[in-house]
């Protein structure tokens, strides 16, 4: 380099190449530790390097088995496919769950101690009748008001419980925007014989609101009745 | 056989590379508007013809670990854009003229303009990240982390450089440069690309640290040598103004070795050069013909005084690391085209003649 002024010679002898030295220099070696030092020193401060995500010991990369270096890829791909699978199989059924929570309406629902779709009813301390509770929910923007009846109860051979055995307490109710509101069933079990019996719970006012409610009494001892 | 041993063979699969990204690029711009005022501006840079080095590397990458290029195109679209994002900022605070051999982007349009399309262009290099279709929602996260974490070290590095500048910091040693570079450049330039190929590739199960280490080698090398084409290359082939880095005041590892090897009289005057160079770079006025001859005059004195050679043996060694480190950063990957290039773009980024 000494005599020039302008790096001409650098540049027509291709100076600038690095190429891999067969021997190194002092300063080529000032070079190495240097830039060793300053690496090492970035490589101490990341964080999240010294395992991946699926437990790869820390140390050197060369020397794994790369039929285990394959399998571990393959693995990694299949959890991520497996992961994601699942995550979009909840989210379909989170989405339907929602849509089915969001409509709007007037419903009637058993007490939360049996099904919701299924009124149960319990024996009475004096065990002269049954009762249950009646849910009035309304998801709507406006109060919605009904008078509660009770259809007449058949046996599967035609018996029939009239709809007057049955009385609400209150007869009348009126829940309030997306509000909801409770009456009291009870049926008086003096004279219906011993059977199963089918009928709904209905809401005069509100035609689309229903719900089922079976009636069992058993020839003794009667169970569990709904 | 080594498929991409000559520099032609990585041309052409640079080239190809670039293609995808650029074809990619386009897409994901699309038809945005406002174009007059802001998306003419956006485009102009990526527009221009660059090597896509980094999308490059990371593509090769994901390729050599077993992945496949629909995986690490976000990713690569998103290391361009933040690239010229990066560009765009770092010609208004250097107060540069040409870029890629044509008027910088506020030469053309104004500082205003171009400081909000460069802003764009970094926000705009989010959303290819975002694309949840071809990485799974695990890969997209550290993905997306480590871009957070390379686009950090680029700005803190970068205010490392425009901090010494600006305070005329001048007891600077060869590691404060290489640690400087590791922030400023080698990290979005290599590390980025070798780790999140290598993070898609994988699947999240490749270890990084070989590679962040080759990637540090090899984008320190590169930017020696680039420092060195500043000073001494053709400026036809280099693309930006010769001695720019002196006029600016950089603080290249030349610079250092010729603070520390001047008699005192010249290191009082190189002092008050740089100090000048700061205030001017203060003002972000533009540097072409203002301090020509002080910028040809510690030309000379670093020539005199050795500074080049010693940041070309410096160089030399660095890139010796580079290219052994290469070995352990891809052990365990199986022989294929895309390690080939990787190894062949090597020698290519350090030993090709701008």
């Amino acid at each position: 380099m000494s005599g020039e002024t302008n790096g001409e010679a650098f540049r027509r002898s291709n100076g600038f190449a690095f190429r891999m030295p067969p021997t190194l220099t002092g300063v080529q070696r000032l070079g190495i530790d240097t830039a060793s030092q300053v690496i090492e020193g970035f490589i101490d401060l990341l964080v999240g390097d010294k395992t991946t995500e699926l437990g790869d010991p820390p140390g050197p990369s060369n020397g794994r088995e790369p039929s285990f270096t394959q399998l571990r890829v393959n693995v990694a791909r299949a959890l991520d496919l497996y992961t994601e699978l699942v995550r979009r199989s909840f989210e379909s059924y989170a989405d339907l769950m929602e849509q089915s929570l969001r409509v709007t309406g007037v419903r009637l629902q058993a007490t939360d101690d049996g099904p919701a779709e299924l009124l149960t009813l319990h024996r009475t301390a004096d065990g002269t009748r049954v009762a249950g509770t009646v849910w009035i929910h309304n998801t709507t923007d406006q109060p919605a008001s009904a008078q509660l009846r009770l259809t007449e109860l058949t046996a599967h051979d035609g018996t029939v419980v009239p709809s007057g055995a049955g009385r609400f307490e209150p007869a009348a109710v009126t829940a309030a925007p997306g509000a909801s509101v409770s009456a009291r069933l009870e049926i008086v079990l003096e004279g219906i014989a011993p059977g199963i019996y089918q009928g709904h719970v209905m809401a005069c006012g509100l035609p689309e609101a229903a719900l089922p409610l079976r009636l069992h009494i058993a020839d003794a001892a009667p169970g569990p009745l709904s | 056989m080594i498929a991409h041993s000559g520099p032609e063979n990585v041309e052409v699969t640079l080239a190809r590379y670039a293609a995808l990204t650029r074809d990619a690029m386009r897409r994901h711009l699309g038809d945005r508007a406002p174009d007059r005022y802001l998306y003419n501006l956006v485009r102009d840079y990526p527009s221009r013809d660059g090597k896509g080095l980094r999308p490059a590397l990371l593509l090769a990458t994901c390729q050599a670990f077993g992945g496949s290029v629909d995986e690490a195109l976000g990713p690569a679209v998103a290391i361009e854009l933040a690239h010229n994002a990066f560009l765009v900022h770092d010609d208004i605070e250097d107060g540069s003229r040409q870029r890629r051999g044509k008027p910088t982007l506020h030469h053309l349009y104004g500082t205003p303009l171009a400081l909000n399309a460069g802003d764009a262009l970094a926000v705009l290099a989010f959303h290819p990240l975002r694309d949840g279709t071809r990485l799974s929602e695990r890969l997209s996260r550290r993905v997306s982390d480590e871009f957070l974490e390379m686009l950090t070290r680029t700005i803190e590095g970068q205010s490392t450089e425009l901090g010494w500048r600006a305070e005329n910091v001048v007891d600077l040693e060869p590691s404060d440069y290489l640690g400087l570079i590791a922030q400023k450049t080698s990290w979005y330039t290599t590390v980025w690309p070798l780790r999140v190929g290598a993070l898609i590739g994988s699947a999240g199960t490749a270890p990084l640290e070989a590679l962040t280490r080759f990637g540090f080698y090899l984008g320190a090398a590169f930017q020696i040598r680039d420092d060195l084409l500043n000073l001494v290359g053709s400026a036809d082939r280099y693309g930006k103004e010769l001695l720019g880095d002196i006029r600016e005041g950089k603080r290249t590892l030349m610079l250092i070795h010729l603070l520390g090897s001047a008699s005192t009289t010249e290191r009082k005057d190189i002092i008050a050069f740089l100090a000048r160079a700061g205030q001017l770079h203060a003002d972000v006025m533009d540097h072409d013909n203002v301090l020509e001859n002080d910028a040809r005059a510690v030309l000379d004195l670093m020539v005199r005084h050795g500074s080049l050679d010693f940041s070309f043996q410096f160089g030399q060694g660095v890139a010796a690391a580079a290219y052994q480190s290469f070995n352990d950063a891809f052990a365990d990957v199986s022989p294929s085209e895309s390690r080939d290039f990787i190894e062949a773009l090597v020698p290519y980024m350090l030993a090709r003649v701008a």
